[in-house]
């Protein structure tokens, strides 16, 4: 938590002084569920992140929501007493935004309160205990613990040499599945598949198994640069069973304030609904935010270029150093360091810099680490060459 | 799915899971997107929305500045996952409830309350447990018990259009969960702390399988002294769940905000449903602001409705227009006519009502918004009603 949060607290609370024990660094969803068994009741565990630490653990955008969003949430906030049905900026405008966007129309789209809860929502409607989810490994770990929960098989298909999603594995498991949940870019793996490859994907599916749907995750796509590849948007009018799930919690920078969408036929969106909050789910500050980041039309392009450049800067020191990332999309970098993920883990954060959870199977090998601020992985990088116990041309260089 | 007086007419009890069949009403969450997008018009800006129950006064200063400033000088906190705020808030909530004993593991934060009545729904009810509330009332649990298949019995009001505590008490045995919404959405009613304390303990002697969610989204609107909390009970009964808003008093309907307080065995079964992911932290920061201040916000927004309400009771009950004891920030007015054309001619003149609530298709729920909110409404109401006594002449 940074200085300006806790001071907020002290003045808020008055002489309420600090009484929560034992927090650790704040961390994403993902590392709470797959380290602590996160069932929401054991908050012992959580810690104020301390001012000067480095959190590159999350995924987050460093900079935030940007100036145009919060010029939006700033004139929401009297707002606040409304429903995102009646505030002045309304879940109708947003939804209007997400049409053109995505080229579709109301009845295709569905916001949600982060891409968690449609992914939830998703697993819960499309899988069941006879109905198996098909998930890779490593993947995104929210639609396997939510089948796990409701009793649904699970498949999980290992990733391929390159750690890219085995499609062809996946379209053989997928056989009689309810669900397949292809996360394009994949977390924690970073790559991407093309266009023509995710397209070819989708058809052979219809082919073999035209019930089964295809949830297409593309919470990191404004960070892709590969040319090759190309949003599944379009693929939802021709294919029935594909529904796209996007985010604002990362290039546009809102993780703190939930915001997710999903689109597709108005028959999955219809059956996925009544698992959602509905409109009880977005809070009208993140719709204010995101309708005035939409209309930003530089925002996202200038988030990614700031990211791929910091990517590049961090792949090439990892490269130098030795050490080999898979080719990342994404706003995180996922490399084979050869040695546990947590050693690493707790050896950095003794220099407070955070870095990803353990993600298995790779956690004896490979360690996720997301893109800061420039200044940031500049400091980090010093941190990964002390641990690592690496004395690279880049590192010298950049101490020189 | 409607809480429906129809089903209540088969009988429940031991054994008979295999006699009760789902009925499939139409299933109607409270609002849906396409509904409202079916509508030929969005509120205009300048429209009085007294239709939903919102605060029309909103949290205040205090709880904006403190959402402002948790975005940080740059707003880059914004972008961070709000996950280690959670904590703060409930140690904000157990020690605003420290005289009642609640800890930690009685609490359980929710995307408004919301998230907690679709939650206990889903462990409470199935195709062979049955929801259980008055008809009406708020439609969230019925409209989960919907998806799940469960069937859903709805028990005629009182006279006075309260819950049917006998009735009730009867139709609830063997069911999965009661709903009972004190103060009552959208009767306005309450029952007192006796008559409430007593309907759970029955309840619970008499079948202690069913669990009972107490929706007290109001309560901080109840000016009837002998209205009480049923925390206590919840604190002390695996079976009683007792769930509260922001939304209302509080004023942060948009945030999302609401908890449960609960015996630690069903909060943990809740919490491991849906976990508390999905909350803001634009609503954490507001919730603890609002729990942690000393300016007596709670107490001067239950006195300006209770004025804003009086004079709308009073502008009815003048004309001849008769309601209910209202313990919330809205009114359930018989209005002699069909309220959906009612609402109409209100919607014409810029003035939002509420949906029609079946079976009551004569009465009009009519949120409480500014003393001149109300003061402009009621101008509107006088022409809208002298249009429709007019047309049944």
């Amino acid at each position: 938590m940074s200085l300006s949060r806790r001071a907020l607290f002290r003045t808020i609370a008055g002489t309420r002084g600090n009484s929560v024990p034992g927090y650790i660094t704040a961390r994403g969803w993902e590392a709470l569920q797959g380290e602590n068994n996160y069932t929401g009741v054991n908050l012992s565990m959580l810690a104020q992140a301390e001012a000067g630490e480095i959190r590159i653990s999350s995924n987050e955008n460093p900079l935030g929501p940007g100036p145009s969003a919060l010029r939006g949430i700033e004139n929401q906030l009297d707002q606040s007493g409304r429903y995102v049905f009646n505030a002045r900026t309304s879940i109708f405008d947003l939804v209007g935004k997400l049409g053109e966007l995505s080229g579709s129309k109301p009845e295709n789209i569905m916001t949600a309160a982060g891409s968690g809860e449609i992914l939830v929502a998703a697993t819960r409607a499309f899988t069941s205990p006879d109905k198996a989810l098909v998930t890779g490994s490593p993947s995104y770990g929210q639609p396997l613990g939510t089948a796990q929960a409701i009793g649904a098989p699970v498949k999980e298909i290992p990733l391929d040499a390159n750690l890219r999603l085995d499609l062809g594995a996946m379209l053989d498991a997928a056989k009689g599945a309810g669900m397949v949940f292809l996360c394009n870019p994949n977390n924690p793996s970073s790559t991407v598949h093309s266009a023509s490859d995710v397209a070819r994907f989708i058809s052979d599916l219809e082919r073999t198994s035209p019930e089964t749907v295809v949830l297409l995750d593309e919470a990191y796509w404004d960070y892709v640069t590969d040319p090759a590849a190309s949003t599944g948007f379009p693929l939802v009018h021709e294919h029935p069973r594909v529904v796209v799930a996007r985010t604002f919690s990362k290039a546009y920078g809102m993780a703190g304030l939930r915001l997710g969408y999903v689109v597709g036929t108005k028959h999955l969106i219809d059956t996925m609904r009544p698992y959602t909050m509905g409109l009880f789910s977005a809070n009208n500050l993140v719709v204010a935010g995101a309708v005035a980041s939409l209309n930003d039309p530089n925002h996202v392009e200038q988030e990614s270029a700031r990211n791929a450049e910091v990517r590049k800067f961090t792949m090439d020191w990892f490269k130098n150093a030795g050490y080999e990332a898979a080719n990342s999309q994404t706003n995180f970098i996922f490399v084979n360091l050869g040695r546990p993920a947590k050693e690493f883990r707790d050896a950095c954060a003794t220099h407070n810099v955070h870095v990803g959870r353990d993600f298995r199977p790779l956690e004896k090998t490979h360690s996720r680490i997301s893109m800061g601020t420039a200044d940031e992985m500049r400091r980090a990088v010093e941190v990964f060459g002390e641990v690592l116990g690496a004395s690279t041309t880049m590192s010298s260089a950049s101490r020189g | 799915m409607s809480f429906s007086r129809r089903s209540f007419m088969k009988t429940l009890g031991v054994g008979a899971a295999g006699a009760i069949t789902s009925e499939m009403l139409i299933s109607r969450r409270p609002e849906t997107l396409l509904d409202l997008l079916s509508q030929p018009l969005h509120a205009q800006s300048s429209d009085i929305l007294i239709h939903n129950n919102e605060n029309p006064v909103g949290p205040g200063q205090l709880v904006m500045d403190a959402i402002r400033t948790s975005l940080g000088p740059t707003g880059s906190e914004g972008g961070r996952y709000p996950f280690s705020l959670y904590g703060d808030m409930i140690e904000a909530l157990v020690s605003h409830y420290n005289a009642a004993g609640v800890k930690r593991e009685n609490v359980l934060l929710g995307n408004g309350s919301t998230q907690l009545l679709r939650t206990l729904t889903h462990i409470s009810c199935s195709k062979t447990n049955a929801l259980v509330g008055s008809e009406p009332t708020y439609e969230e649990c019925a409209g989960y018990a919907a998806l799940i298949g469960a069937p859903v019995y709805g028990t005629k009001l009182t006279d006075d259009l309260k819950l049917n505590l006998d009735t009730t008490l009867t139709a609830a045995k063997g069911a999965g969960m009661v709903f009972f919404c004190n103060p009552n959405n959208p009767t306005a009613t309450a029952h007192n702390g006796a008559d409430s304390m007593q309907f759970i303990t029955d309840l619970i002697k008499a079948s202690p399988t069913t669990n009972i969610l107490v929706d007290e989204a109001y309560f901080d609107y109840a000016t009837d002294p002998n209205f009480k909390t049923m925390i206590p009970l919840a604190l002390e009964h695996p079976q009683v769940v007792v769930c509260r808003t922001f939304s209302k008093a509080y004023g942060m309907a948009g945030l999302r905000l609401g908890y449960a307080v609960g015996h630690a065995t069903t909060i943990k079964k809740m919490a491991q449903w849906d976990g508390m992911g999905y909350i803001n932290m634009a609503a954490v920061v507001g919730g603890i602001a609002h729990l942690t201040r000393t300016d007596g916000f709670i107490e001067k927004e239950q006195a300006r409705n209770t004025a804003a309400r009086e004079y709308t009771r009073t502008y009815f009950h003048d004309k001849g227009y008769s309601d209910t004891d209202s313990q919330t920030n809205f009114l359930f007015v018989d209005v002699k006519a069909p309220i959906a054309r009612f609402q109409a001619a209100c919607r014409e003149l810029g003035v939002r009502v509420g949906r029609p609530f079946p079976p009551l298709m004569t009465r009009a729920r009519i949120s409480i918004g500014t003393m001149d909110e109300m003061q402009r409404a009621t101008k509107v109401f006088d022409t809208v009603l002298a249009q429709l006594n007019a047309a049944a002449a």
